[in-house]
């Protein structure tokens, strides 16, 4: 089926209008319902470029991950470079940078189908799929730090025989209650989502064995007003629900730290730093997936120069928060005149063994988020691709010495001492890039990456609006 | 069969063998009809009655000895079920009084312990039975010519009676003595001085002034914890107007006395004699004494001169041992001008048999050796092959001696060389007997079964006069038959026999003293960079390096944990081109030794501070395995002569390409170190307070404002009620021994974690001593400051803990709950003082061998791995003394509990008791002015472990 010509009415609509600033409006194309739902469904039916090939690739590194979490569960955290002073290293860092890059998703889900941002409708599947597996992720981590991962569930609050209850007062029991909501909601929120794309793609299926998986997966989804009212207002809710999480779990995440007295981390600064953080990387992390996949399958009449500009702006906003926090921590540090944070900051952390890393990420975060400001960056697949590369290397390692600095340099001199991760630490960083990888193609090859129906429903809206302006 | 079945340890032959099933169901089976058949040799007695002291749960002390360099230190050995598991210092034996310890006699548990002993006697590498041996021993003796026993130097009485009788029955063999730590420079002077060989006692309590030089005499000699206790007695002062003693320390070595110097100049060892020669001068100079040597004096040494010359008969001059012999007669004189002979200084007969003498030097076995005339070499204790001066050759020489016997603890350089070698018992395995520094008798009895064998030289030399089957036991009963049973079982209870040596009022030779003067006054120091070569502060002449306890022992100046370095100025260090870490070439003679080079501020410039006793293997077990280390440290014996055995002026030095030395292939230059510290500044940071004495007069309060916490607007949100514990730490007598640190690991089954954790900085010791320079330049002191869990109030580790694992106790104890920490490490991230420790291995079992089980503290959790652990004020002893009392139905009292630190402290530096009894002296020390709460201003932590600020006492003169 040949898509049909896009009508030039486009041009009137009030979303183009609007939109001439921004460049191209959310949805090019004006192909029928029928043709949408086909050619989104057809990676389900075919795959996609290099699938198999990437599949065993990633498949064989997730097994090599769960084999080295297995090793370090087996013989101690003594296989990786931590040590006392710095009891918290690489596992800790990669799990607040996931947990960060776990943010977009929710706030492009939530956050803007509550601001009505209807651009989020053609990115959000994706963005909060890209969120599932970078909690799965992050909740690795936490769990393989323990000294003794078998107790973990000792940090919930259980019904134990010895009555013994968690710690309310530290940090890491609202970091479980936090992130466990938090991934709970976002998979309620996705598969509610999900529930009229699985209709069709049941409706769709080629084979007896797919249309039975999808049909129980659809939830008996018929499609009948009703049902599309109570979906709608379903998920409306959940997107209420959602909101407050995300801002909430990665300001727990920086509670880990806040609520610690060491210099550099006890900081009242901490939560709206983390969560813009978050989201900064968040965004960046969209980017550097969705770009690809836009070529790759070919959808930029439906993720349109517009979605890259729109996020680009995003992380405009959300890196100046973050420098200016960095800005606010270096003040404050000299103005308190307290001697552990002002050594910290301004002599070890600028000019310690360190500060390569803090210079790092001190450069990357101002330089890239202020070339936003110029639309011909924000507007270039490629450019944009690398900076959201750039930004998200150096938010990791803005955790990276922002964790160990603060501990290899604490109170006392006597204990300052260096930190040097080991093999098991890098191969355990890299193989949850694999198992993202595998998880995430999966996801791919099983489900609609582009919400279907919303899609549908943005293109009726705007063919509404364009009819309107049209009769007018 | 049943030789397999009988061997002591089947566990470890099982490990050994690799057994399989098949075989390990015969042994069981075989072992079970031995059992019913073979009845066993000699008498034993079924455990019917229980003996009477020995209460099963109940733990036993028992009084012994342990000897350095021959020397007794009256030692208290707490037993558990017929185990010893804590060593501590006698605390009625002169030369351990008040109880302290150094941290060899604190690890000499470990000693016991270890593994790798050497075990049973073997021939060439066969294991032969005693039987054998002593036929082989005795075969062809003859008068004893061609018969040459090597010792180290022993004050036992009971040897000494044998080696007479030896003596008198083969009057032509010929007994020798080696202590690679001995020289020959004080010995030669005192007997310059006083006509006979002669020892020097120094009365620290007496001592209102004491000028130390090139003497670091809390770490070197014999009866260094006598010394270290009775110089405290006068350092302390609560008070701005209590007096205070004051320490002058001239070295180029930076030691453990010179670090904590009220006055300390840096002088190269070689400059030392002039030195002493110009303070002499100054001296007579204010005695107004005639002929006096005018010498130019630093303004260093007339103020000295006027401090010794204002406090005369009350003031010490101490001379290291390395030292000439000039040196040595120059410090007679000084003292004998500032009146303080028989005062401060007392000189009595040597408690070490024939110290000084013809026996003590090697000449005359080496020229035996040359001329092939030794049939039979005994060689009883000690490692001489390695240990003895290079130039001697004696590793070559020793195999042209038909038969070669060797007794001692472990494998080494000599017993490698030598046909029999048998092992040798620990001393808390035998009977024995040695004498204090002062000449006490003090007895050595067994509190264990050799665990694996063994024989105590003196049972070799009754062998040689012709006792087949000698035992310790009979031979030292038979020694003192003269004392009836139930005195002889007082002694036995006390360790010791009454008496001491007399200070011999003689006047010394002042012709000699006045020639050493001269020939003082005339030496020269030399313009090359030299070599400054000492016994190492844990590891002593190498005896101790395969003791795990001393050798992660972060070293008491340098935090150097599992090897040695060559200590430089930073000067030197950019003289030499080396940088810390970077491998330094030095070569005398013919020997080359490649060492890291460290440089360390406060170092004489233009020398180069060698440590013996490194080198060789190390630990067998470390980290709950087996060690892999080839050789812990570099060897630096080679390096000696027997003309220069310390010093070394002619030397070459130069920096090494690291590729060429075999420990730096396969790391990092900087990682050939291994240091539990490395930041030795403050950096402007109130945590080691310290203050001249006359600013603690002008402001006695200079600590105070660290006691309180800023205000807080939330205020104790409970209070405190019953008996509340806490802890003082007096900056002002803490030395830095590490005594406490051997101490705590002992108590609290702390691991060795070994060198590749070590490296990444997981040592566990749950105390360590910190150490910081206080002062710029030249002038800075550099203070110990010991660090442990301050207990604090307001815990910052305890809020953060997501399982409720560490929590208070009603008591004021910060409590560690081993079986409910899941080990998120977010206590230790917390805790300002980073005193917690992680288990990240599986450090302590399992496959430790049993011996090392045996080590553990039954009153300690054995703590797994993946757990927290940190100082618990040694709980166990409070909890026991709680029960005790409630048993009682009294109160507890205080000093009733002291933890393991406490004791073994040779100063009192640590006080621990009660802090809810005003009385206490623990409330008392806290009162102090000088009391401070470390970093409490800063974060309200509110710890119970309070420090005392240091006091520096610096001579305040007009100018």
């Amino acid at each position: 089926m040949r898509e049909p010509p896009l009508r030039d009415s486009y041009r009137f609509s009030a979303v183009y209008a609007k939109s001439v600033e921004d460049g191209a409006p959310v949805l090019l194309t004006r192909a029928s319902d029928a043709h949408l739902t086909e050619r989104l469904l057809k990676p389900l039916w075919r795959g996609g470029p290099f699938w198999k090939l990437s599949l065993l690739v990633t498949g064989l590194g997730a097994l090599f991950f769960i084999a080295t979490l297995l090793y370090t569960a087996l013989t101690g955290i003594g296989t990786w470079g931590n040590n006392i002073p710095v009891a918290w290293a690489f596992a800790i860092t990669n799990f607040v940078w996931w947990i960060g890059i776990g943010h977009a998703g929710t706030f492009i889900s939530a956050i803007l189908l509550l601001l009505e941002q209807n651009w989020r409708n053609s990115i959000n599947r994706l963005a909060e799929a890209m969120t599932l597996f970078a909690i799965i992720n992050a909740a690795v981590f936490p769990l393989i730090h323990l000294g003794r991962p078998w107790f973990a569930y000792w940090i919930f609050p259980y019904p134990s025989t010895m009555n013994v209850w968690p710690n309310f007062k530290g940090a890491l029991p609202w970091d479980g209650a936090a992130i466990s909501t938090y991934f709970t909601v976002s998979l309620l929120f996705w598969y509610v989502g999900l529930i009229p794309d699985l209709a069709a793609a049941r409706d769709h299926a080629p084979t007896l064995a797919k249309r039975r998986l999808y049909g129980i997966l659809a939830l008996g989804w018929r499609g009948s007003g009703r049902s599309w009212r109570n979906w709608q207002m379903a998920y409306l809710l959940l997107g209420g629900l959602a909101t407050p999480l995300v801002l909430s779990v990665h300001s727990v995440v920086s509670l880990d730290f806040a609520i610690t007295q060491l210099p550099g981390w006890h900081s009242t600064i901490f939560p709206p730093y983390f969560v813009s953080g978050a989201i900064y990387s968040g965004f960046a992390m969209v980017l550097t997936l969705m770009l690809p996949l836009r070529a790759l399958y070919g959808v930029e009449d439906i993720i349109t120069t517009r979605h890259l500009d729109a996020m680009a702006k995003l992380i405009l906003v959300t890196g100046s928060v973050v420098y200016y926090t960095y800005v606010v921590e270096l003040f404050i540090a000299w103005y308190s005149g307290n001697i552990f944070e002002s050594q910290l900051f301004l002599w070890l952390r600028l000019s310690g063994p360190w500060a390569w890393a803090v210079w790092l990420t001190y450069v990357l975060n101002f330089v890239v988020p202020n070339l936003m400001w110029f639309r011909a960056f924000r507007q270039r697949p490629v450019l944009l691709w690398i900076a959201s590369v750039l930004v998200n290397v150096a938010m990791w390692f803005e955790r990276f010495f922002l964790i160990i600095s603060s501990q290899s340099h604490d109170f006392l001199p006597s204990s300052w001492a260096m930190y040097r991760p080991t093999f098991v630490d890098g191969t355990i960083f890299l193989g949850t890039f694999l198992l993202f990888g595998f998880l995430f193609l999966l996801f791919l090859r099983f489900l609609p990456f582009i919400p279907i129906s919303e899609t549908k429903e943005l293109r009726h809206a705007l063919v509404e609006e364009e009819s309107r302006l049209e009769g007018r | 069969m049943s030789e397999r079945v009988a061997h002591p340890l089947p566990v470890i032959a099982a490990e050994e063998e690799g057994l399989l099933r098949r075989e390990m169901l015969e042994l069981v089976g075989a072992a079970m009809a031995l059992a019913a058949c073979e009845p066993p040799r000699g008498e034993i007695l079924p455990y019917v009655r229980q003996p009477r002291e020995l209460v099963p749960g109940q733990e036993l002390s028992y009084a012994t000895s342990l000897t350095d360099r021959g020397v007794a230190w009256g030692v208290l050995v707490r037993t558990r079920a017929g185990r010893p598991v804590k060593v501590d210092g006698n605390p009625d034996h002169p030369t351990t009084l008040g109880g302290g310890s150094t941290p060899q006699l604190q690890a000499s548990l470990y000693d016991l312990y270890d593994p790798a002993r050497l075990k049973g006697l073997r021939r060439g590498d066969a294991e032969i039975s005693w039987t054998d041996f002593y036929r082989a021993l005795r075969e062809g003796l003859g008068d004893g010519r061609g018969l040459h026993l090597l010792l180290e130097p022993t004050t036992s009485p009971l040897l000494v009676t044998h080696l007479e009788q030896l003596r008198s029955a083969l009057p032509a063999a010929r007994i020798h003595f080696f202590d690679p730590l001995a020289s020959a420079g004080e010995d030669e002077a005192l007997r310059l001085a006083f006509g006979a060989p002669r020892q020097l006692r120094h009365r620290l309590d007496r001592a209102w002034v004491i000028a130390a030089f090139d003497a670091d005499f809390l770490t070197d000699p014999p009866d260094r914890i006598r010394l270290a206790h009775d110089f405290s007695l006068r350092q302390r002062a609560l008070q701005p107007d209590e007096r205070r003693s004051r320490l002058w320390v001239a070295e180029g070595d930076l030691t453990v006395t010179g670090a904590i110097a009220d006055e300390r100049a840096r002088v190269r060892p070689t400059a030392i004699p002039s030195l002493l020669a110009a303070l002499v001068g100054e001296l007579s100079r204010l005695a107004g004494e005639a002929g006096a040597t005018r010498l130019p004096a630093t303004d260093w040494i007339r103020r000295l001169a006027r401090d010794l010359w204002e406090n005369r008969g009350a003031s010490a001059v101490i001379v290291g041992e390395r030292q000439p012999t000039e040196a040595h007669l120059c410090g007679l004189l000084a003292n004998r001008i500032l009146g303080n002979l028989g005062g401060t200084v007392e000189v009595t007969a040597p408690v070490v048999f024939e110290r000084g003498e013809e026996s003590h030097r090697l000449d005359s076995l080496v020229r035996a050796l040359e001329r092939g005339e030794v049939e039979t070499l005994v060689i009883l204790g000690g490692d001489p092959a390695r240990t003895t001066p290079a130039d001697l050759g004696l590793a070559r020489l020793l195999q042209r001696a038909r038969r070669r016997v060797y007794l001692g603890t472990h494998d080494n350089a000599t017993s490698a060389l030598c046909d029999f070698v048998l092992a040798a018992l620990h001393p808390f395995e035998q009977w024995g007997d040695a004498r204090a520094h002062d000449g006490t008798v003090s007895l050595i009895q067994p509190v264990i079964r050799p665990l694996w064998g063994g024989w105590a030289p003196v049972e070799i030399v009754a062998a040689l006069l012709g006792n087949p089957s000698p035992s310790s036991e009979a031979l030292l009963r038979q020694r003192y038959v003269s004392i009836g049973l139930g005195p002889w079982q007082t002694a036995l209870q006390w360790g010791f026999l009454q008496g001491s040596l007399p200070h011999l009022d003689a006047a010394p030779d002042e012709a000699a003293l006045r020639a050493g003067l001269e020939r003082a006054a005339r030496q020269q120091p030399s313009s090359d960079i030299e070599i400054s070569i000492r016994p190492d502060p844990k590891l002593r002449d190498g005896r101790h390096v395969r003791n795990g306890w001393l050798v992660e022992l972060p070293d008491p100046i340098t935090s150097l944990q599992w090897g040695n370095a060559a200590l430089v100025s930073p000067s030197t260090a950019r003289r030499l081109g080396a940088e810390k870490g970077q491998m330094l070439r030095v070569r005398v003679g013919g020997e080359t030794v490649v060492v890291p080079v460290l440089p360390l501020r406060g170092m004489a410039d233009d020398i180069v501070t060698l440590h013996l006793g490194w080198g060789g293997p190390g630990p067998a077990w470390a980290g709950g395995r087996q060690s892999r280390e080839e050789t812990v440290g570099v060897d630096v014996y080679p390096l000696r002569r027997g003309d220069a055995p310390w010093i070394v002026a002619q030397a070459e030095i130069e920096p090494a390409s690291h590729t060429l030395e075999p420990i730096g292939t396969r790391e990092s230059l900087f990682e050939t170190l291994v240091f539990q510290q490395s930041e030795f500044e403050l950096h402007g940071r109130p945590i080691l307070l310290s203050a001249t004495d006359a600013e603690f007069r002008a402001e006695p309060d200079f600590a105070g404002h660290h006691a309180h916490p800023a205000p807080n607007v939330y205020g104790m949100p409970w209070t405190y009620e019953g008996p509340q514990w806490g802890m003082t730490i007096d900056l002002t007598t803490c030395i830095g021994c590490a005594a406490c640190v051997v101490a705590c690991q002992a108590e609290n089954n702390i691991p060795v974690v070994g060198k590749t954790n070590s490296r990444k900085h997981r040592s566990m010791h749950w105390l360590r001593i910190d150490r910081y320079y206080i002062g710029e330049g030249d002038d800075a002191q550099y203070l110990p400051q010991p660090m442990l869990c301050q207990h604090c109030e307001m815990a910052p580790c305890e809020y953060v803990c997501p399982v409720n694992a560490t929590v208070h106790s009603p008591d004021g104890l910060n409590e560690m709950i081993y079986n409910r920490c899941i080990g998120t490490r977010f206590c230790s991230n917390n805790c300002p003082y980073k005193v917690r420790r992680f288990n990240y291995f599986r450090y302590n079992v399992p496959q430790e061998p049993e011996t090392l089980k045996m080590m553990n503290n039954p009153e300690v959790t054995v703590r797994e791995r993946g757990v927290m652990e940190k100082c618990t004020y040694c709980v166990q002893r409070i909890r026991a003394a709680q029960i005790e009392a409630r048993i009682h139905g009294r109160a507890l009292r205080d000093g009733e509990v002291r933890t393991a630190c406490q004791v073994a402290c040779p100063t009192h530096a640590i006080v621990f008791g009660l802090v809810s009894d005003p009385d206490s002296e623990v409330s008392r020390l806290r009162r102090s002015p000088r009391s401070y709460a470390l970093l409490n201003a800063e974060l309200g932590t509110e710890p119970r472990t309070r420090y005392l600020a240091h006091l520096r006492n610096r001579r305040e003169e007009e100018a």
